[in-house]
């Protein structure tokens, strides 16, 4: 049905004079009273919008105007804000036979209007014409001629999943079976989704899924016959287990990755370095695998050379006159890039030794000795002050072990350690060559970063190169983030980065290169939780002056700040504050959940006053023969490759031990099993040197999942070795002597084991008060009577007030059990978390120290500052070293290299408990720690 | 890395105004004016020692000079020898006794070089060594002197709190953990006086034979006192420097005064100790007067 409306009657006014002047408004003389001016002013009113009578409106409407003589006039009639259509329209030649059209359309443009009117033009005259515009609008209804047609919905009759449980890793094969009675519109259509995982062929009637998580996964299948009718296709889901791989066979093995070399700052060569620390004969120390890192930067010696004919291999036999500190350019090698200094002790950038020389070295000697050996770095870092690192892809490739292996001088290398080089161009703070690696061409562009667009960025070098002054320290951290970043995209898996001695060089400075405050520690692990994943807070040069080199008023943060301590101001037995103190930042860490282990090192350079080969020290000691990483690799047995020693050191599964305190150890914390039971299992496992492994239980570097409300049951085995060490000593060890305690240095004693424990309350959200805090600066925590404060002075940032030790073995809860398998004596002990209601975490440290032993320990058993034992200020030495050694050994009593006492020190005048004897004295372990998320309670979100 | 035995003697300098050392010195000698006092008097060790460690500096000057002349002695030979004879079990043939001069003239030649270069300059290593090769000469160079027993019995006298034997106590901690409040303690208390075990909580820490000064320095006198004063076998909610403690005495041995007659060889290496280091310190000192100090750093405006 059309219709058709008739629209309010238009009143047009047409004025016959030419000027407007002459021309009356529409309330004028001789307009039509029922008029009015379209053309006036109706000030704004909406309201007044021309509205039909269907709701449509108009808001304008034209005319065209034919006249005499040919005269013709066109417009357009605002009537936007009007309610009825008119116009006056002026300058018209007197005459007869006008006609006027207008015509109009709604603004929805459905209607449209139009009408036709005449008239005559008298001079000095304005005619009215009414004009009766009809209005069209469009249809509204319609039909349809209907004609049913029939679908029958398809159906799933069945989904298949063959295995329903695997591995992660490994893949199930699905089958889907279906039906669709009518066979149509469309021939049968799969669509299968995952709730973790990855299948083969989504589309796919017979797909295989893989799983790559642990955990359930749920499949859905949707079958369509192509009805667009989305309530037609069928749907069913099936669930299938992904489990975690069954381990491969592991042991702990004990390990070292940070070390030096004459390449950098170290005293002997490369070769002799790895010959000290992995063979096994006399004044060496066995360590099952070895990193050798040393400093990033240059260097202009060549630690490729040897220093006698006792190294000497087919491959780098020893050349008379050229040991390792023979100059690169004296050895025959010409330095690339920007290489400094002056011929012929020109530097080389430690990018080039890493690739041309020390790697090629290493795969040799892996080969040649049949040894774990790989490459790292310890990096200056940007902002801050070093790290221990590497890229291992590359290195040391499989195909090592069947190489054949020269007979002659030189080795060409199978592998390489190019990656590990680029980054150490990239993004070591030291390193300030721009020659992107002489024919390398690096780009150290990072996917997602600002690069070219950073103010710090070099067009040359292609890298950051932050300047100097005012704002170092926060430039180099954001320099720092981005190397982690890198690593993060390129070696997500081959990649690891871990502050060295991170307490040494004071807090965080933001106008220098100086040390690292939680919210440090916290941005790198966000930035790579699968690589920066812990810290080394038990430092190296362990017999230096300063334990660790960690000293009081030590840092100089330049102009209007002064001199700063190390945080902490010294070590505590020999670990820095922030692992060393019970709630601080190590703590505050774990606290969140986070994937934060402990690690220690050795740092080895020299050994001060002595030659390499004396067994007494007043600096370092040898990888493995103070402080040695015990890492869970899964090697099956066989030699680990680099990769398998990454895993390892990533999981977390890792303790370290000082002075062969203890030499096995396995930690485990169980739900639903009886304490004999858990203990049985941390015995059979240290018999293995293994890592328990049980359903419903967890060990280092793992989390326990249990209900509300689960009793936990913790168990730990040690091993106390028989016999002596490696300290060279065998007097009574002067320390324990204070409390009548005869024992000799060389054969420390495990006195007790403290279990720590604190709450999981989940990570800080950067920009957050709680996620950003600096450890209290100089006397602020460390007072000058060598006591300290408490956690009071901590912010909230840095420290987690809920862990305490739980329980402290000792004596008769120390139970021994002779192993089956080799007969030694295990120590073990067990404890029950009761109905945990909250997510936590476990932790272990032991000492060969009793609680208040003066100088070394509190009444609470934690270790005490060592300011007291820091030979740097003799005023401070407490602890007498009294016993004389005989007069053709250096061993048998206190060395003559010992400090005296000085000064105020009520022992002015004797010898004193210092230098390598201060670190025998006192050792200890700590393990990393166990999780154990509650359901309900906070995730533990930094372990899988 | 830091020198910490020039540290220390500079701390100690001069040892003359130091009135501990010298009322430690003994008073018979320090008055006397027989030459086997006056041999003992410090400022004629000065001398000595001064004269001495010019004598060495003039003897390495002189080898300075003469540096382009490498002199290959018997003492090389030997030690060459000796070596070669520890490693490989015969004596070396004439030409590998050759080669073995050639490996002691490289070495030499680079050592010259590298002393030449200054590679010793900011070397810690070198530093170090260097000083304690330093300290040898000056140690090797000390003459104690001669004491008699009833000089040596005076200084032990003077310092008889090192040998006496203190008054020792056996006691057991039963440890709460992150509690140390008093009423956490005392409840804690109540219940091991009721049978409980002292291992119930946190664990029972057991110490033996801990001498009083121990106690006083890691708890506090306060405590010590108080657990001298305790029954034998009483739970007690003690008060320490941080925090209350439950702990319990077990036994007490009384203190015992040192019979000299009994450890005279003891107190005598100790005395010689003493006095060594105060003859290092002295000569150390001695030295240093040769120098002009300019302290620089904010950490050490003037030796303490």
């Amino acid at each position: 049905m059309i219709r058709t409306e008739k629209l309010s009657m238009l009143a047009v006014g047409l004025c016959g004079l030419a000027s407007l002047l002459g021309c009356s408004s529409v309330n004028g003389a001789g307009s039509d009273p029922g008029s009015s001016s379209a053309s006036e002013d109706a000030p704004g009113s909406a309201n007044l919008a021309l509205t039909l009578a269907n709701g449509s409106t108009l808001s304008a409407a034209s005319y065209t105007l034919v006249g005499p003589a040919g005269f013709s006039k066109a417009a357009s009639i605002d009537v936007s804000k009007s309610t009825k259509i008119s116009t006056t329209i002026g300058g018209l030649p007197a005459g007869h036979g006008y006609s006027i059209t207008i015509s109009g359309t709604t603004v929805d443009g459905a209607t449209s209007c139009g009408g036709v009117g005449t008239f005559d033009v008298k001079a000095g005259k304005t005619s009215s014409v009414t004009i009766a515009l009809t209005c069209k609008e469009p249809k509204k209804t319609g039909s349809v001629a209907v004609n049913g047609t029939l679908n029958i919905c398809p159906n799933i009759d069945g989904i298949q999943a063959n295995p329903t449980e695997v591995t992660v890793g490994n893949a199930i094969a699905l089958s889907a079976s279906a039906h669709d009675s009518d066979a149509g519109p469309a021939a049968l259509s799969y669509l299968w989704t995952a709730s973790a995982g990855t299948l083969s062929d989504a589309a796919a009637k017979n797909p295989t899924f893989t799983c790559t998580v642990p955990g359930t996964a749920t499949l859905t299948l949707k079958v369509s016959d192509g009805d667009p009718s989305v309530s037609c296709a069928d749907t069913l889901t099936t669930d299938v287990t992904c489990s975690v791989s069954p381990a491969t066979p592991g042991t702990y093995v004990a390990g070292d990755f940070h070390n030096h070399t004459t390449c950098s700052d170290g005293s002997i060569s490369l070769q002799k370095l790895v010959q000290k620390v992995t063979d096994k004969s006399d004044g060496t120390f066995g360590l099952d695998w070895f990193v050798q890192a040393g400093h990033g930067g240059n260097g202009n010696r060549n630690c490729t050379l040897v220093e006698d004919a006792t190294l000497s291999t087919p491959a780098y036999p020893f050349i008379s006159g050229k040991g390792p500190t023979t100059t690169w350019e004296n050895s025959g090698v010409t330095p690339k890039g920007d290489a400094s200094g002056t011929s012929p002790n020109k530097n080389m950038w430690r990018w080039q030794a890493l690739e041309e020389f020390s790697y090629p070295v290493l795969e040799y000697l892996s080969a040649y000795k049949n040894l774990p050996l790989f490459l790292g770095v310890e990096t200056v870092v940007p902002g801050h002050e070093h790290t221990s690192m590497s890229v291992i892809d590359g290195q040391i490739p499989a195909s090592v072990a069947s190489a054949t292996l020269p007979t002659t001088p030189g080795y060409t290398p199978v592998g390489s350690a190019t990656a590990l080089a680029q980054w150490e161009y990239c993004f070591d703070r030291a390193d300030t060559d721009t020659s992107r690696g002489a024919g390398h061409a690096w780009d150290c562009s990072v996917a997602g970063s600002l690069n070219a667009a950073d103010p710090s960025w070099n067009a040359t070098a292609m890298k950051l190169i932050p300047a100097g002054g005012t704002g170092t320290g926060v430039k180099g951290h954001s320099k720092t983030l981005e190397s982690i970043k890198w690593m993060a995209a390129n070696a997500p898996n081959t990649s690891y980065y871990v502050p060295a001695h991170l307490e040494r060089a004071g807090q965080f400075n933001p106008n220098g290169n100086n040390g690292f405050n939680i919210e440090d520690l916290r941005d790198f692990n966000n930035a790579g939780p699968k690589i920066a994943f812990g810290f080394e807070s038990q430092p190296g040069h362990g017999a230096s002056a300063n334990r660790g080199e960690y000293q009081v008023l030590r840092n100089n943060f330049g102009a209007g700040v002064g001199l700063v301590d190390s945080v902490g101001g010294t070590t505590y037995g020999g670990t820095g504050v922030y692992a060393g103190y019970v709630g601080g930042v190590w703590d505050a860490l774990l606290g969140e959940g986070r994937n934060w282990w402990f690690f220690a090192s050795s740092d080895w350079h020299n050994r001060g006053s002595f030659g390499p080969d004396d067994r007494r020290t007043t600096q370092d000691f040898y990888p493995g023969e103070y402080q040695r990483n015990y890492t869970m690799v899964r090697s099956g047995g066989a030699k680990p490759s680099p990769q398998q020693i990454v895993d390892g050191l990533r999981t977390g599964n890792n303790w370290a031990s000082s002075g062969q305190l203890i030499d096995r150890l396995a930690f485990v914390a169980c739900s639903g099993k009886s304490e004999a039971l858990v203990g049985e299992l941390a015995v059979n496992a240290a018999t293995g040197d293994s890592s328990p492994t049980a359903d419903g239980c967890a060990t280092m570097g793992e989390k326990l999942k249990v209900a509300p409300g689960t009793d936990i049951t913790v168990a730990i085995a040690v091993r106390d070795p028989s016999g002596a060490n490696y300290s060279p000593y065998t007097f009574a060890n002067p320390s324990l002597a204070q409390v009548g305690i005869s024992q000799p240095i060389n054969m420390p004693v495990l006195d007790h084991v403290d279990l720590i424990g604190g709450l999981v309350t989940g990570y800080k959200t950067p920009g957050s008060a709680d996620y950003a805090g600096e450890w209290p600066r100089n006397t602020n925590w460390l007072k000058a009577d060598g006591t300290t404060a408490d956690l009071s002075v901590v912010p909230a940032a840095a420290k987690n007030t809920t862990a305490a030790v739980l329980k402290t073995f000792s004596g008769a809860a120390l139970t021994s059990v002779t192993s089956a398998v080799d007969g030694s004596t295990f120590l073990v002990m067990t404890f029950k978390v009761s109905g945990a209601a909250a997510s936590q975490y476990l932790r272990l440290r032991g000492t060969n120290m009793p609680a208040a032993v003066p100088f070394e320990t509190d009444a609470s058993g934690n270790p005490l500052s060592d300011v007291y034992t820091n030979a740097n200020d003799t005023a401070r030495l407490r602890i007498p070293c009294s016993t004389p050694h005989s007069a053709g050994s250096q061993f048998d009593g206190c060395p003559d290299h010992l400090a005296s006492a000085s000064g105020a020190s009520p022992i002015a005048g004797q010898k004193a408990v210092s230098f390598d004897v201060a670190a025998w004295s006192d050792v200890w372990f700590y393990s990393n720690p166990i999780y154990v998320e509650v359901a309900g309670s906070t995730a533990v979100a930094g372990v899988p | 890395m830091t020198t910490p035995l020039i540290n220390a003697s500079l701390v100690d300098a001069p040892a003359a105004e130091d009135p501990d050392k010298v009322a430690a010195s003994p008073a018979p000698v320090r008055s006397s004016l027989r030459p086997s006092g006056w041999l003992r008097e410090p400022l004629l060790h000065f001398i000595v020692l001064g004269g001495l460690l010019f004598a060495v500096d003039h003897f390495e000057t002189g080898r300075a000079n003469d540096s382009h002349v490498i002199v290959v002695t018997p003492e090389v030979d030997s030690e060459a020898v000796e070596t070669f004879k520890a490693a490989r079990g015969h004596d070396p043939s004439p030409e590998e006794l050759k080669a073995l001069h050639k490996v002691w003239l490289d070495n030499e030649v680079l050592y010259r070089e590298g002393l030449a270069l200054q590679v010793d300059k900011g070397d810690p290593a070198i530093r170090e060594r260097v000083i304690f090769k330093a300290l040898s000469v000056v140690d090797s160079n000390v003459q104690l002197p001669k004491i008699d027993d009833a000089q040596l019995r005076a200084w032990f006298e003077k310092h008889r709190q090192k040998y006496d034997e203190p008054a020792r106590f056996d006691f057991e901690e039963a440890a709460l953990s992150g509690d140390n409040s008093e009423k956490g303690v005392r409840d804690f208390v109540e219940l091991l006086t009721h049978g409980t075990p002292g291992d119930a909580k946190a664990g029972l820490r057991v110490f033996k034979n801990r001498p009083r000064q121990n106690l006083i320095d890691s708890y506090g006198a306060e405590f010590a006192e108080q657990l001298a004063a305790s029954p034998v076998g009483a739970w007690q909610a003690f008060k320490t420097k941080d925090g209350w403690r439950a702990v319990k005495l077990d036994a007490a041995t009384p203190p015992k005064p040192a019979v000299f007659e009994n450890i005279r060889g003891p107190v005598l290496q100790d005395w010689k100790d003493a006095t060594a280091s105060e003859q290092r310190s002295a000569a150390v000192a001695a030295l240093t007067k040769k120098y002009v100090v300019r302290y620089e750093t904010r950490a050490e405006s003037s030796p303490e």
